[in-house]
């Protein structure tokens, strides 16, 4: 009985790893070396982006309801830290902080509008993403800044060991805290509580609107870090970064198994649809298939996987019933 | 089709409908004739609503035969039988509270022009029908901004759209003030002279004399009786819905009445329109909070939890005076539950698991600094699905998979987990079967035994009976009689719980 609960618990996570599986066995196809270590390391570096903002949008969607301005957040992230190490010659560290401590504000708001104005997130979180935009066009007046520190940049594009980069590190520690966070916290708990049954969860005594709060400042926080990762990176800012990175984290947190309706789902299967996004990437690169056609491959992707998902959960539905 | 004398206009015969684990209806018959007003009696779940739903199409019957004015119904789908006459107001009003009032009316067939909708005609229409009625509605008001009474004529008008032959009304004055119910009788009585028969549920004894000119009486799903209205008093209606026997169902031990652990002093709420509520609980006792729904019973039970505001009164627990504005975890840590009455809207997260449900209100006892303690989680659920005889596959199971009864035992356990000395349960045993509720009772007992403080809240007459030591009765939001469980009966009970029904009562009112 017990085998049998198992793989009913770990089935959601087991059709992702498959899908994941499969493009790794093709990526491996395309190019032998696609499973070298550095090879490796590289799409965990590329990849860690979209990892750090969906452990936030994994824990605003499972609480309440998407984050839609996760995008202009993480825009704003950026621009804060660049501009306070440009314009005001700021300590790196120091803008770091500045940076997140602004993302932290915004999920702020976020968390004020949804839990305590009442205006649902998808249309709060989605009217902040244009007025952060809007900011963020405003602060950089149409510039690009380029040309950070050195000691900066390492954080983006260092590399301690052959195949671990320092993005790769910074998106461990988020990850790690994400699902400490989530599995092993009271916090995570009213999380999935408020986020299955809200009515319940009153009635227990649990205070949704804190965790609601907390929630999307945590969004904010993990936006707001992958807006600076991505400075690091790319050594330049522009008021458009974070654009189009909503759209793919949204896919990578729904293909990883997590609930639209909340309550149901985690970072981890975020992590593997996150992975899955970056390597069919890589695959395509391998392969130079013409940009025109690379969002119809994501595109096939993610439905892929849904269905896929979908199809394993209804066979298991019918062996029970037999 | 057989051709029967038109007599009826309903004539539902040996009606039976099974639903899984339940006779809803057992051999039911029931008729109506045009032009008079058919009161439907009996007590929460006896199978009024059960029957009328079968009449309108919502259920098909598993047994018995339906004629519409003497023709033969084989068809049961809703819109079938609309257009056979049969109109049905629900007890929950299913106006669209963002359309208006004409819209509403009109909401199965708009009036068209063409391919758009005419909507000066049917406002012109809409008006009529409400002038009809003599009421004074704006037909362009959203319906969901007027007053209920006029919501309810809205609901009528909205019937009389069809070519209405039997009205079916569940509990229409349910929400109604004098007045208002007034502006009702008279509808109704206009409609009996256009020959449209009426069948109007109620649970208020003084309106079957007012407006009724027969009475059918059914309990436990199956048919009683039927009077005229003239020929039967209201304690021989009364005995008539109850008389049943209480089996060995309930368990009673040696309960020890310790001393006094809640006691709440005139409490009045504007929310939901307590009314100077003033009860005691012991140690070691089983309290009963009887009355009809919509007493004010599960009110309440959440004004004491907090989970709803009140404005004046005192709550006491343990002698403390608990704060107006304590909040439920506050209540919860100073150990009083509420189990809910609707445990999937209420008590559980069904998409979670076994385990994460049982903790849900005790979190702070499985974690320390916020950090969950896994092994002491495990430690309390495995110890309550033991205790409570959970059957469930495993502690990570999803609640969804589980039956009702066990469901109802892990919302058990999630408020026993809280170490709660103060427990009021909300209808317990609705909806579980008979194995499942027998040892839900014998948990209350040994609750009580153990010395903790219990009240129950149940539609259930036998139950209340059953399991109380003391029982109060509610009636419009107020407590209205507080009973030995020795000296109550079903009978008493009922006559403190249905408005008018004795002359004692009258006097407490004034």
């Amino acid at each position: 009985m017990s085998r049998k609960l198992t793989s009913s618990s770990l089935l959601p996570a087991m059709s992702r790893f498959a899908v994941l599986l499969v493009i790794i066995i093709l990526g491996c196809v395309i190019d032998p070396s696609f499973l070298s270590l550095r090879n490796i390391g590289n799409n965990l570096a590329n990849a860690s982006i979209l990892v750090i903002l969906g452990v936030g949008e994994t824990i605003a969607i499972v609480t309440n309801g998407p984050d839609l301005s996760a995008g202009s957040v993480m825009t704003m992230g950026g621009v804060v830290t660049a501009i306070l190490m440009k314009s005001y010659n700021m300590n790196f560290a120091i803008a770091i902080l500045a940076g997140l401590l602004a993302g932290c504000l915004l999920g702020a708001l976020n968390g004020y509008m949804i839990a305590y104005v009442k205006i649902p997130a998808f249309i709060s979180t989605y009217g902040l993403q244009w007025a952060v935009l809007g900011f963020a066009y405003v602060i950089l007046n149409g510039y690009i800044l380029y040309s950070f520190d050195e000691s900066f940049r390492f954080i983006g594009n260092g590399w301690i060991l052959n195949f671990i980069s320092m993005a790769t590190v910074c998106m461990l520690v988020i990850v790690t805290a994400g699902i400490l966070l989530m599995k092993k916290t009271t916090f995570g708990r009213k999380c999935y509580s408020v986020g299955s049954n809200p009515i319940q969860a009153m009635m227990s005594g649990i205070d949704s609107k804190k965790v609601v709060m907390k929630a999307f400042i945590i969004s904010g926080f993990t936006s707001a870090a992958a807006g600076i990762l991505y400075v690091a990176r790319m050594n330049s800012v522009q008021s458009d970064i974070g654009s189009s990175y909503l759209l793919n984290v949204l896919a990578a947190v729904y293909m990883g198994g997590t609930s639209a309706a909340g309550g149901e789902g985690g970072i981890l299967g975020t992590i593997v649809g996150a992975l899955a996004m970056t390597m069919v990437v890589n695959c395509m690169n391998l392969l130079a298939v013409p940009s025109e056609l690379r969002d119809a491959v994501i595109g096939v992707l993610i439905i892929g996987t849904v269905l896929f998902d979908t199809m394993l959960r209804k066979q298991l539905a019918k062996r029970k019933a037999v | 089709m057989e051709n029967r004398e038109n007599e009826y206009l309903v004539d539902m015969r040996h009606i039976t409908k099974v639903f899984p684990g339940v006779k809803a209806l057992d051999d039911v018959s029931f008729n109506l004739k045009p032009g008079e007003v058919h009161i439907l009696m009996g007590e929460n779940g006896a199978g009024k609503s059960t029957l009328m739903k079968v009449l309108a199409g919502a259920y098909a019957p598993d047994g018995g035969e339906l004629y519409i004015s003497g023709e033969k119904i084989t068809r049961f789908d809703p819109v079938f039988l609309q257009e056979k006459g049969i109109g049905i107001i629900y007890q929950e009003f299913n106006l669209i509270p963002y359309l208006n009032v004409a819209e509403n009316i009109f909401i199965d067939h708009m009036p068209g022009k063409g391919l758009l909708i005419d909507r000066k005609g049917m406002h012109a229409k809409a008006r009529e029908l409400l002038s009809d009625m003599k009421m004074k509605v704006d037909t362009h008001a959203l319906a969901g901004t007027i007053p209920v009474a006029q919501q309810q004529m809205v609901e009528v008008a909205k019937a009389l759209t069809h070519d209405l032959k039997v009205l079916i009304m569940d509990e229409p004055t349910a929400a109604l003030s004098g007045i208002e119910i007034e502006q009702l009788f008279s509808i109704i009585r206009s409609l009996k002279e256009k020959g449209i028969g009426i069948i109007y549920i109620s649970h208020r004894m003084q309106e079957i004399s007012q407006i009724g000119d027969r009475i059918t009486i059914m309990r436990d799903g199956q048919y009683i009786a039927t009077h005229r209205v003239e020929e039967i008093g209201t304690d021989e209606i009364v005995s008539l819905m109850v008389g049943r026997k209480i089996g060995n169902l309930y368990q009673r031990g040696e309960r020890q009445k310790g001393d006094t652990i809640l006691k709440i002093e005139h409490l009045c709420s504007k929310k939901e329109r307590l009314q100077d509520i003033c009860m005691e609980v012991h140690r070691g006792e089983i309290v009963g909070l009887s009355g009809l729904v919509g007493a004010g019973r599960t009110e309440l039970a959440r004004a004491i939890f907090h989970v709803d505001p009140y404005e004046k009164g005192t709550i006491t627990l343990k002698g403390e005076e608990i704060k107006q504005k304590a909040t439920v975890r506050e209540m919860i840590e100073k150990g009083i539950s509420l189990i809910p009455e609707d445990r999937k809207r209420q008590g559980l997260s069904l998409i979670l698991s076994v385990s994460q449900n049982i903790v849900m209100a005790s979190l702070d006892s499985v974690s320390s600094r916020g950090w969950l303690n896994r092994h002491k989680e495990n430690e309390i659920v495995e110890q309550y699905i033991k205790e409570l005889n959970v059957s469930t596959p495993g502690a990570e199971q999803k609640v969804n998979n589980l039956s009702g009864g066990n469901q109802q035992k892990v919302v058990l356990a999630k408020w026993l987990a809280t170490q709660a000395e103060v427990i009021i349960f909300d209808e317990p045993t609705r909806g579980i079967d008979v194995g499942a509720k027998k040892e839900v009772y014998s948990f209350m007992d040994n609750l009580a035994k153990e010395g903790k403080a219990i009240i129950m809240i149940s539609s259930d007459m036998p139950e209340v009976l059953g399991m109380s030591d003391r029982i109060y009765v509610m009636r419009d939001r107020r407590i209205v009689k507080e009973l030995n469980a020795s000296q109550a009966t079903q009978e008493i009970i009922l006559s403190y719980a249905l408005e008018g029904a004795r002359g004692e009562e009258q006097d407490d009112k004034n």
